[in-house]
Order: C-alpha cells, then structure tokens, then sequence
C-alpha cells in the first residue's frame, strides 16, 4: 500500500514525502509508547520495519527519533495531531514520512487492517 | 615527619576516592547517637557507658546541639574526687573533636590519623549531633568496600575480558571511537547522541541488526541520563573487531535498586516523561534484551552502564 493510498483511505495530510518514500508498506503498528516500540522490534528479522507504518496518538520529536532508529519509513499521527516544524524537519532529515489525520488511532486501525494491510510480523518486509 | 608520609600516601590515593562509593559517613556511623545533656550527672553518663559498653557519650543541649564530651577518664577523675553527682557540665571536655555528616571517606581517614582519640562526634550542618564514629567503624566500613570493589572487578573481568580487550592508548583507534556529552533534561532533545551513533556504526558498515541492537540500547541508555541521571552525562563508544562497544555515564543520584529498576513496569519517572512516550519501566529491560552484555553501576554518584553487542554468526 503506497502513503498515497493510506492517505486517501484515512483524509489523512501528507506533511513529509522524502525522496524514496513511494515505497509499499505492507504492514503497520499502533503504540503511543515509545520503549514499547523499541521491545516489539527484538523478535523481528533487521529488514522488517523497512515496510512498516507506525501509527501513534503521541506527537513530539521523540516519535521520529524511534522510528529512525529502528528504521521505520513512515508514521501516521492521529486524532487530528498536527506536527510541528520541529517533528517535520526531523522527518525530512531522517527519511520518513509523516501523515495526520483526525480519526482515532482505533479507527485508523481498523481501515487499513480490513484493507489489507497486516499487523507486524515476520514476513512484513 | 610521620604523619607527613601518611599525608603523602593519603594524596596518592586520592583519585580512587570515587571508587570508594557510597563513602559517607552517614552510611557506617553508629546512629542515632546516645547523648546527654549538661544538666544529667556524672553518675548517670557512668550508668549508660556500663549499660552500653561505650567509652564516651556525646554532651547536647536541647537542640541536640554538641557542647561537649565525657569520656571514661572524666568518670574515673570524677570518682576519685567524689563529684560523680556533680552535673556533666562542670567535667565534660568542651573543645570536642568532631566530624561532619557529609566528609568524604578520604577526610574522615585523615583526621582520624591526626587526632589520637577513639571515638568522635558526627554533627550535621546546624551543629546537631548524628551519629558517632570510631575507628573500628571506619575499619570496618573500609574493609566491605574493598570486598566490594574486589568482588566487582572479579565480575567485570569475568564478564569483559573473553569478549574485548580496550587499548586505550593506541592511536589507531581514534577512527574507531566515537564520544558524545549529553547535557540536557528536555526529552525531547534525548536520543540525538544515539542517532549520531547509529550513524557512525552505519559509516563503518556495521550490519543492519547488529546496528539496530546498538542503536537501542544507547538510546534507551540516554534517555535514561535525561529522564533520572540530571541530564549530564557521557557516551563512549568503540568498534573492536566488529564487536559494539558502548559505555554511559552521568552524575545523577544512582540507581537504588538496580533489581526492582530491571523488572518490567517498574518506574520512577515523572509524568512529564511518561507524556513523552518514555517512563513505562521498560529501557533497562530493553538494554538488556538488545545487548549481549550489560553491566550496570550505581552509586550515588551517578550510574555507568556498559554494553556489548556482538555480531551474530562470529
């Protein structure tokens, strides 16, 4: 699924598009906790979050800080969160990509769950 | 001529202090001290030496202020001059030799070399008197540290030596270290030492988990300065032979209970970092989980953390 996809199916904005973002994402995580996201990514081959889409309620720089550690192209922020220059500016210079949209995360979830895309795991890469 | 070589040795000594952690007095004094007033009999500091098998007693005031000492030999010359029902005040020492609650292990040992008597007086900042220390107390309190420091080197060297050996005065490592200051207490800010990391492992074309695995738990490791270790701290980090070398150090109050800080949920943060996504009792336990070594040590000087991460496969 490419962002515009998941842009579209949730009216979500696009604040970040870096170059190579057009890629698929093929699955996606939901955690407004950031040592959280950390954990989950032990038991998961190094190339899987390559693919992943990190869907969060919690906004600050911290967010895109995680997800350039552990690789993750694109976080989607909901609850009609908007970043801040400081998290786009982050976003651009780390790669990802970053979307906003009003709907809740729980909502969010659903969407893309029932469109296909699957719930991180090991062959999401 | 004596005391000036033991001086001398004391200095040259000087630098391990820190070693000496959890070197207050405060940690190895006899408390709460038993004292007197001015106003009790010398027969009555007679009955509590006997009751307690000590040799002096501490002289306060109401405020628990030190005004003096009565020692052994103020009783025996009190007896032997029949004034053992005389008031303390009148035969007590007044000019008393005494040691602050908060001297370094280094200080106490000096002025204990250069004062002859036994047993002293710990007074905190308004003169109140908390506790008493005597030789055999600073011996003692001695003696565990230095069983504690062998005992932890001897796990150190057991832990690290089969994995990685630091030269650390050889020049051609330069391009192989990577150092970082962290000095901030905004959340948001933490973590930048980490990206930096990530980036020069990337430079030197370390793999994908491998980079991950380190990445982790140097971040997890930093936020950890911002959140509870003041926020002043230093990363070290080296490349030896493929094998991911970091270290953390900061200057915050120490970790009470490395134990109850390594269970899952267990937390001390504040709400303002929990807000931050951070805080939720997980970053040791995910050093843990992403390092292939750990070695964690708190005093309350500050906490040090070490980590290896180790290639997969070699």
């Amino acid at each position: 699924m490419k962002i515009d996809e998941i842009a579209e199916l949730l009216d979500a904005t696009i604040h970040s598009r870096p170059d190579g973002s057009d890629i698929d994402i093929n699955c996606g995580g939901a955690s407004d906790l950031m040592s959280d996201v950390l954990t989950y990514m032990s038991d998961l081959p190094p190339n899987v979050p390559k693919r992943m889409i990190l869907i969060t309620g919690l906004m600050n720089p911290q967010v895109i800080r995680t997800s350039a550690l552990v690789d993750i192209p694109a976080v989607l922020f909901t609850r009609g969160k908007v970043p801040g220059q400081q998290v786009i500016d982050k976003a651009k210079e780390n790669d990802i990509a970053i979307l906003s949209t009003d709907l809740k995360t729980y909502t969010v979830c659903g969407i893309l769950y029932s469109k296909g895309l699957q719930s991180i795991n090991d062959e999401c890469k | 001529m004596k005391m000036n070589s033991f001086e001398k040795k004391l200095l040259k000594y000087k630098q391990y202090d820190s070693l000496l952690i959890n070197g207050r007095i405060s940690d190895f004094m006899s408390k709460p001290p038993i004292t007197l007033t001015g106003e009790a009999t010398m027969a009555d500091a007679k009955a509590l030496m006997r009751d307690n098998k000590i040799s002096g007693i501490p002289i306060v005031d109401d405020g628990d202020k030190l005004t003096g000492l009565v020692s052994l030999e103020n009783i025996i010359v009190a007896l032997e001059n029949q004034k053992i029902n005389d008031p303390i005040h009148k035969h007590m020492v007044t000019n008393v030799s005494h040691l602050m609650d908060d001297m370094a292990v280094s200080a106490v040992m000096s002025y204990l070399m250069t004062h002859g008597y036994h047993r002293y007086p710990v007074v905190n900042k308004e003169k109140k008197v908390v506790g008493i220390v005597t030789r055999g107390d600073l011996m003692l309190h001695l003696y565990t540290q230095l069983g504690n420091i062998y005992m932890h080197n001897k796990r150190r060297d057991d832990l690290l030596t089969p994995v990685i050996h630091l030269p650390d005065s050889d020049k051609s490592m330069d391009d192989m270290s990577f150092s970082y200051d962290i000095n901030t207490r905004d959340i948001d800010m933490a973590g930048k030492g980490s990206t930096l990391f990530k980036k020069f492992l990337q430079e030197h074309e370390v793999p994908v988990a491998e980079t991950r695995r380190a990445s982790i738990s140097l971040y997890e490791a930093e936020v950890n300065v911002v959140i509870h270790g003041g926020g002043k701290g230093e990363i070290k980090g080296y490349l030896v032979n493929n094998q991911i070398f970091m270290v953390v150090v900061d200057h915050g109050p120490g970790i009470e209970d490395i134990d109850l800080a390594m269970e899952i949920g267990y937390t001390t943060a504040t709400a303002e970092a929990r807000k931050r996504g951070f805080g939720a009792g997980l970053g040791l336990n995910n050093i843990k989980q992403y390092s292939d070594k750990l070695i964690i040590i708190s005093s309350s000087d500050g906490v040090k953390i070490e980590m290896v991460v180790i290639p997969e496969n070699k």
